[in-house]
């Protein structure tokens, strides 16, 4: 009976050793899975935020050259009033858009249309007035803009007996960046 | 002998089983201690993160909207119907105006008007309620029942209700016989 009681009692000890050394393993374990965890979430977080930042650039970016399109004397008559007339002879010339880039950069478009309820067209001495649509470097690529309502004044406006008067006419303008 | 080299007589069985228990939530206590500072730390975290704020477009595009309807042609030649802001000054000044000599009064071209031009905007159409509003500055309109008169063009509840809203300001200034006074016309856009 004494044998036996040893016997048990050194079986126990090792069952207790082992439970032990596998409780501390486990916990090892758990805190190596939060570490793991931890890393891997702060390693995603910061891409993340580093897109954010990218696409925050981007957009104030287009949002600047929004602003400068909307007083820029090449395109307005006065803030927030494109001319009509400057529009077209700008659309008009062979490499506007070159020209343009060399001020505002590369990687960017602009479009002006008027909201008249009729179909977009592109303006030239042509058809010059009946047309409704500027547009300068905008090509098939993904991109992120800004819809802003603007004026657009059409020099020839209404054909009176007594003359020619000019005509305000609402608008839309849209810069982007391409991305 | 037990593994501390106590006895039963010593350390009763109970008493070991008492301590392997604390010992067990002693550790789950950790871990659980553990898990909170991880979840409070992502949290914190998160509090942090960088979104791209739409304020700075939301007012320009506002005040822009507005200053572009106040400057629409309506169609009509006459002075005080020529653009929007001039139907609006003709409401107070001269209410009993018909634009184009027998069309309609300066009140109800400014709605019709302001209206469809705003419904035009596919931001407005899809996700935004307005309201265009124009009161007096420095002096009162009296309607025949003796309230003051101002026009709402638009949502009216939008005024008071306590959400984000952006708003843009102008001024139409007019000089009569008796002097000059000013509109205060002022553009309430908010999300549906």
């Amino acid at each position: 009976m004494l044998c036996n009681r040893e016997h048990i009692l050194k079986s126990t000890r090792r069952v207790s050793g082992q439970i032990s050394i596998l409780e501390y393993a486990l916990l090892t374990f758990f805190v190596m899975v939060v570490i793991i965890g931890l890393i891997i979430f702060l390693s995603y977080w910061q891409v993340t935020q580093l897109g954010v930042e990218e696409t925050r650039t981007r957009m104030d970016r287009a949002l600047f050259l929004t602003k400068h399109f909307l007083n820029s004397q090449q395109f307005v008559k006065r803030d927030s009033m494109f001319d009509d007339g400057k529009l077209t002879a700008l659309f008009s010339l062979p490499n506007a858009c070159e020209e343009l880039q060399e001020v505002f950069g590369l990687d960017w478009f602009a479009e002006i249309r008027v909201l008249d309820g009729n179909a977009p067209k592109e303006c030239t001495w042509t058809n010059y007035p009946d047309c409704n649509y500027w547009s300068f470097c905008v090509e098939d690529k993904s991109n992120r803009s800004y819809d802003v309502p603007t004026n657009i004044y059409r020099r020839i406006g209404y054909t009176l007996t007594t003359g020619v008067l000019g005509r305000t006419d609402i608008g839309i303008l849209r810069v982007g960046v391409y991305v | 002998m037990s593994k501390e080299g106590l006895t039963d007589e010593v350390c009763p069985r109970k008493v070991r089983v008492a301590k392997c228990m604390q010992k067990a939530q002693t550790s789950m206590i950790l871990i659980i201690i553990v898990i909170v500072i991880f979840g409070g730390l992502v949290v914190f975290l998160l509090g942090f993160a960088k979104t791209i704020s739409q304020t700075e477009y939301m007012n320009l595009y506002t005040h822009n909207l507005l200053l572009t309807i106040m400057r629409i042609d309506t169609g009509y030649t006459d002075a005080n119907c020529k653009l929007v802001s001039d139907t609006i000054s003709c409401t107070f000044f001269a209410p009993e105006w018909r634009c184009g000599g027998d069309g309609p009064s300066c009140l109800s071209l400014a709605n019709e008007t302001v209206s469809n031009h705003i419904s035009q905007f596919e931001l407005i159409q899809k996700s935004f309620r307005y309201l265009l509003k124009v009161t007096p500055e420095g002096f009162v309109v009296r309607l025949p029942t003796g309230e003051p008169f101002e026009i709402e063009i638009g949502d009216r509840g939008l005024d008071t209700e306590r959400i984000e809203k952006f708003t843009a300001s102008e001024r139409i200034q007019k000089t009569t016989t008796t002097g000059q006074y000013n509109l205060r016309v002022q553009l309430i856009i908010a999300k549906r």
